[in-house]
């Protein structure tokens, strides 16, 4: 009878240690799919709050009417497309520029202000022209100081679309040496920004036509005249090189000599360079005697 | 199921089922629930898939990627952005070495391996490759303000991995478990 008393309660004793170590497995195997479920939820939740974050702040952006480059980061860009090094615009010369400004023989030349007047006329929707500022603001950065510049991006339904540049609409520009005159017709979505005045009509008109210009490029912006001596009807430089780069990268590139950005912006900042010396009769100094300019200004 | 068997009992998982279901499934041996290593080795080979392909673009200048650029959709300037590298190493190429591992990770074998260190490893590559996504979303929405269709494919069939992993080791039984 005590055999069988004592087998029972061995039986017991097993029973109930299985049943404390099922519940302990069920147990843990719960608090595992729990952690499993956590780790899950919280990537879900990182993700979510990284995507409303980002909508929230383009909602806010485009209340204030620009999606664009803000803040720090615009101040960045601007900081970095005005202070090309003199070193790596010397290192890069002509660059991958596609040629220099063209010369107008026997214009009359044309000044405001006492000084001599570069007239750029394009729009924000051309992505032509978006590839031109870019090197225009390199080269005249180091004539003068331009202030509220703007950032801005072709037109999405053009060729080479959304092409990161800048803008000339709102902003100012100051120099001894030379005065600039900047009109931006459209914006990107083509409404009406500046309207150019008669004076500046009648000089695209007159030279931005042959013979000075290819009869293929008539009319076409950008336009650039530089004082009525040298023109540029289109870019210097294909967009192609910029597309899709954003204003940082572009901006960060040209420092670096052996950037293709660099070669064809730096590029064409120094053949633009070269003909506005020819304006300020080779001022300053520094920057009209240097290699590569010294070197353009003989090809023009 | 016979996870446990060390005590000589039928286990309690294979009685009772375990939470969300995901403890039963295993014909026979160590190993997670069946659905487990299909699903992960499906993923892993799709990641793969991507993977090469934009590796071969990344180094291939005559092949561009199939992706649309309509402004915040531009695979171009994530791919060649400066955060396309890390130490020189294209992110494309990480991806490619992730996705090989996890495919031989992720085969019925890996799942059913019941060496403690497999599944160790299999859980650590899960978790930084979920972590590394989490960054490069990062970048791609606040750095670059673009979206790359084909890094995001990437970044679901990561997130899929992690999920299959992070549940498969919680459903997992073996000689081991416990």
């Amino acid at each position: 009878m005590a055999k069988v008393n004592k087998a029972q309660r061995q039986q017991l004793a097993r029973e109930r240690a299985e049943a404390r170590l099922t519940a302990a497995r069920r147990a843990r195997a719960r608090r595992r799919m729990l952690l499993a479920l956590a780790s899950v939820g919280v990537v879900v939740v990182v993700v979510a709050t990284f995507v409303v974050v980002k909508l929230t702040s383009n909602s806010s952006a485009s209340a204030s009417g620009s999606s664009l480059p803000t803040g720090t980061a615009r101040a960045r860009i601007l900081a970095e497309v005005t202070g090309v090094p003199t070193s790596t615009l010397d290192a890069v010369g002509q660059g991958a520029a596609a040629g220099v400004p063209a010369r107008i023989k026997d214009g009359v030349p044309l000044t405001a202000g006492g000084k001599p007047e570069l007239l750029y006329v394009g729009a924000e929707w051309c992505p032509f022209c978006a590839a031109e500022r870019w090197a225009m603001v390199v080269a005249l950065d180091r004539f003068g100081t331009f202030s509220n510049l703007g950032l801005t991006h072709s037109a999405s339904n053009d060729t080479f679309p959304n092409t990161s540049t800048l803008s000339f609409h709102g902003s100012t520009y100051t120099s001894q040496y030379l005065t600039f005159s900047a009109v931006e017709t459209q914006d990107n979505n083509h409404k009406q920004l500046d309207t150019p005045t008669q004076d500046e009509q009648k000089t695209m008109t007159t030279y931005d036509s042959p013979p000075f210009v290819d009869a293929s490029s008539a009319g076409a912006i950008p336009f650039v005249d530089f004082g009525n001596k040298f023109v540029v009807s289109g870019s210097s430089y294909s967009p192609k090189v910029l597309a899709g780069k954003s204003w940082s990268q572009i901006a960060s590139a040209l420092a670096d000599p052996s950037n293709p950005i660099a070669k064809n912006i730096d590029g064409a900042a120094n053949t633009l360079t070269a003909a506005i010396c020819t304006l300020t009769k080779n001022q300053p100094a520094a920057v009209c005697t240097g290699n590569a300019v010294a070197q353009l200004i003989t090809k023009l | 199921m016979t996870g446990g068997s060390t005590t000589g009992s039928e286990p309690a998982a294979a009685r009772t089922g375990s939470p969300a279901g995901v403890g039963s499934g295993t014909a026979s041996g160590a190993g997670p629930p069946r659905w487990v290593p299909v699903s992960g080795l499906v993923l892993a080979l799709a990641g793969l898939a991507v993977s090469a392909y934009l590796t071969v673009a990344h180094y291939t200048a005559t092949v561009t990627l199939a992706c649309p650029n309509t402004g915040t959709i531009n695979c171009e300037r994530v791919t060649t952005s400066a955060e396309s590298a890390i130490l020189g190493v294209p992110v494309a190429v990480l991806g490619l070495v992730f996705f090989a591992g996890m495919v031989v990770l992720n085969t019925p074998a890996g799942w059913r391996s019941p060496r403690r260190w497999i599944r160790l490893v299999r859980a650590l590559g899960a978790l930084a490759g979920i972590g590394f996504v989490l960054y490069l979303v990062y970048t791609e929405l606040f750095t670059l303000d673009a979206i790359c269709l084909w890094c995001t494919g990437v970044h679901v069939l990561t997130f899929g991995l992690f999920v299959v992993t992070a549940l498969g080791a919680a459903g997992w039984s073996g000689p081991e478990d416990g």
